[in-house]
């Protein structure tokens, strides 16, 4: 297989030999396969994916904002090594109260998507209209605020968490200086 | 006891299947294969559980890394990147000569600010690589002010491109003061929907 015969000598009488078209392939394959390698190594299987993200546009000071009932909102605090804080109501009463805010973490079972399911079925139980709007939705209002040195991913675990937990209702809002504070200060007692 | 007797044979095979496979293999990926667009700096997205795919064409992209620099790039297409370039020099007052014109116009995310855009694009590629590892990447703030250069770049895209949505690529572990600023600059600007581009990845 490996030769590609080649033509008697002297020749007959117009009389053609049965030649062998066998071609030796081998060197194609490696070829072949170098550039298969190559070509799977480099291509991107999973294309990126994006997440849609919508913030509010400034508020219209002639136009009075809708109040939220203290009773759905829930704040979550990113905090630097992934530490997320997160409290129910009032900044005020938190700010005043340390043992409202709780420290937990991104953890799977028991971290802060356990509190934010707890804190959905809490909403939902207070049924129509307190905790469901009319169109049925459950009315948690989660309200995201990063520090500055937590990290990029972080709030993007957090939205995904919102995904997961099917909050219809959450926003990316500007950390106040009391709960940067709270952050401090359980930044301070994790050491 | 019998010898055994083994056959010499011969030891080549039939390759014509395995080629034709090798090929067709071949085919596909080159088919698939789409070249990476370049990038100045590595960004490891993070990941998540959402699944919707990224347009591939009218897309701004604002690209953070690790360290929080920002760059932005815009696709081509048509031909937006000729126009927002102009906007940019004219807002700016620079004067850029025609290859340098091109070389802007056929590249990707920008690898630098508009202070060292001339001297970027003029120089070779050594240079180029210099420029990039020094480079402090595009200035950004809170504030409408001429400080805020990200605002500039946003709005002249958005002008030499209305169609463009604007995709934020950042890497995991940017810090989320930078995050903020690009978040409150584009708030500024009118972007208040865009997407930010992350890896697929299962949570549960």
């Amino acid at each position: 297989m490996a030769e590609i015969a080649e033509n008697p000598s002297g020749g007959g009488k117009g009389k053609a030999k049965k030649q062998s078209t066998k071609v030796d392939l081998t060197a194609m394959v490696d070829l072949a396969f170098l550039l298969i390698t190559f070509f799977m190594l480099t291509t991107t299987i999973s294309k990126p994916k994006a997440m849609q993200i919508a913030l509010p546009s400034e508020p219209d000071p002639s136009v009075e904002q809708p109040k939220v009932d203290d009773d759905v909102v829930m704040t979550v605090l990113l905090a630097p090594k992934n530490v997320v804080l997160y409290y129910f109501g009032k900044p005020e009463d938190a700010a005043s109260n340390p043992d409202a805010v709780k420290a937990t973490t991104f953890d799977k079972t028991n971290g802060i998507r356990k509190a934010i399911i707890d804190k959905k079925k809490a909403v939902q139980a207070l049924g129509a209209p307190l905790g469901i709007d009319k169109k049925g939705n459950n009315k948690t209002l989660v309200l995201i605020k990063a520090v500055d040195s937590s990290v990029y991913g972080n709030m993007v675990d957090i939205l995904d968490e919102m995904h997961i937990a099917d909050i219809k209702f959450y926003a990316i809002v500007d950390i106040s200086a009391p709960e940067k504070q709270l952050v401090d200060n359980a930044m301070l007692k994790a050491k | 006891m019998p010898k055994i007797h083994i056959k010499k044979g011969s030891v080549s095979l039939d390759m014509t299947a395995m080629c034709d496979v090798a090929f067709l293999l071949l085919t596909f990926f080159v088919l698939t294969a789409k070249a990476k667009p370049q990038e100045p700096v590595e960004v490891m997205t993070p990941s998540s559980i959402v699944e919707l795919p990224v347009p591939d064409i009218n897309i701004i992209t604002i690209l953070i890394d690790k360290p929080g620099r920002v760059f932005i790039g815009m696709d081509n297409a048509d031909n937006s990147r000729a126009l927002w370039l102009d906007g940019m020099t004219s807002q700016f007052n620079l004067k850029l000569d025609a290859k340098s014109k091109s070389d802007f116009i056929n590249g990707g995310v920008l690898p630098v600010g508009i202070k060292d855009l001339p001297k970027y694009l003029s120089s070779d590629a050594t240079t180029k690589k210099d420029l990039v590892t020094k480079t402090e990447g595009i200035a950004v703030d809170t504030s409408n002010a001429p400080s805020n250069e990200l605002k500039d770049w946003i709005m002249n895209a958005r002008r030499a491109n209305s169609k463009a949505s604007v995709v934020v690529k950042a890497d995991a572990k940017a810090p989320y003061a930078v995050i903020r600023k690009v978040m409150k600059t584009l708030q500024n600007q009118g972007v208040d929907r865009f997407s930010l581009l992350t890896t697929m990845g299962a949570k549960d």
